[in-house]
């Protein structure tokens, strides 16, 4: 038998004490390789820190800065429960600018884990990435073959 | 015959799983395997709905392989 499947998906990092802990973590690890990947498709860096409207500065676990919004979007885990949330200001910034960011730091660091987990099974792995025409959003295939 | 995990990604997040040549009930553990291992690495999934697929579409798939397996001596003959 073999089958067809539907997730949807919440992301929550192992929770750990301290940034020398989360720097040994595989999931903290594998989500800050998928901010770096984000950064570096937009042109930006990772930071630790974001800005609002009126300039003020306010720390974070991590922070995606790019061109397009000049504030960045934060990224806060939780110590105790690893979950992830995002923060930021989002005044004269358009919508889906903010909205597609985070779909691409979701969607690169549910990537990272897959490939990850199929690795970890021992499967050979490969990419492909596909753009829908329509609503220009990328779909990202990755296949296991053992 | 070799047994495939696709895998698909949405831009919302969304995992479309598609297992292929899993004998028996295999799959369904496999696919256990890969959740646990996935929360492990910080992505927690929620089961929207599982398909079994239809035993023709199965057949196929095992000719499928038959087919490849057949190449192997041309491609290696010519090496």
């Amino acid at each position: 038998m073999s089958h067809i499947s539907t997730y949807s998906t919440d992301l929550q990092l192992n929770p750990v004490k301290g940034e020398r802990a989360a720097k040994n973590d595989t999931s903290w690890q594998l989500f800050r390789e998928a901010l770096e990947s984000v950064a570096e498709e937009h042109g930006g860096y990772v930071d630790e820190k974001i800005s609002n409207y009126f300039g003020h500065e306010r720390e974070c676990t991590f922070a995606l800065r790019v061109p397009q919004f000049q504030y960045g979007l934060g990224i806060d885990v939780d110590e105790n429960t690893g979950r992830v949330s995002f923060l930021y200001d989002s005044y004269g910034v358009r919508d889906e600018i903010i909205e597609t960011l985070k779909d691409d730091v979701k969607q690169t660091f549910t990537t990272l884990a897959v490939s990850q987990a199929l690795n970890d099974l021992n499967y050979s792995v490969e990419f492909e990435e596909q753009v829908d025409d329509e609503t220009e959003r990328k779909r990202i295939l990755v296949r296991g073959v053992m | 015959m070799p047994r495939q995990v696709d895998v698909e990604i949405t831009s919302d997040g969304k995992l479309h799983l598609e297992f292929t040549g899993f004998p028996g009930e295999e799959c369904f553990d496999e696919a256990e395997k890969i959740q646990k291992l996935l929360a492990g690495l910080g992505v927690h999934v929620n089961v929207d709905d599982i398909q079994r697929k239809p035993g023709g579409q199965i057949e196929a798939e095992i000719g499928l392989d038959e087919k490849r397996e057949e190449k192997i001596p041309t491609q290696e003959g010519k090496n």
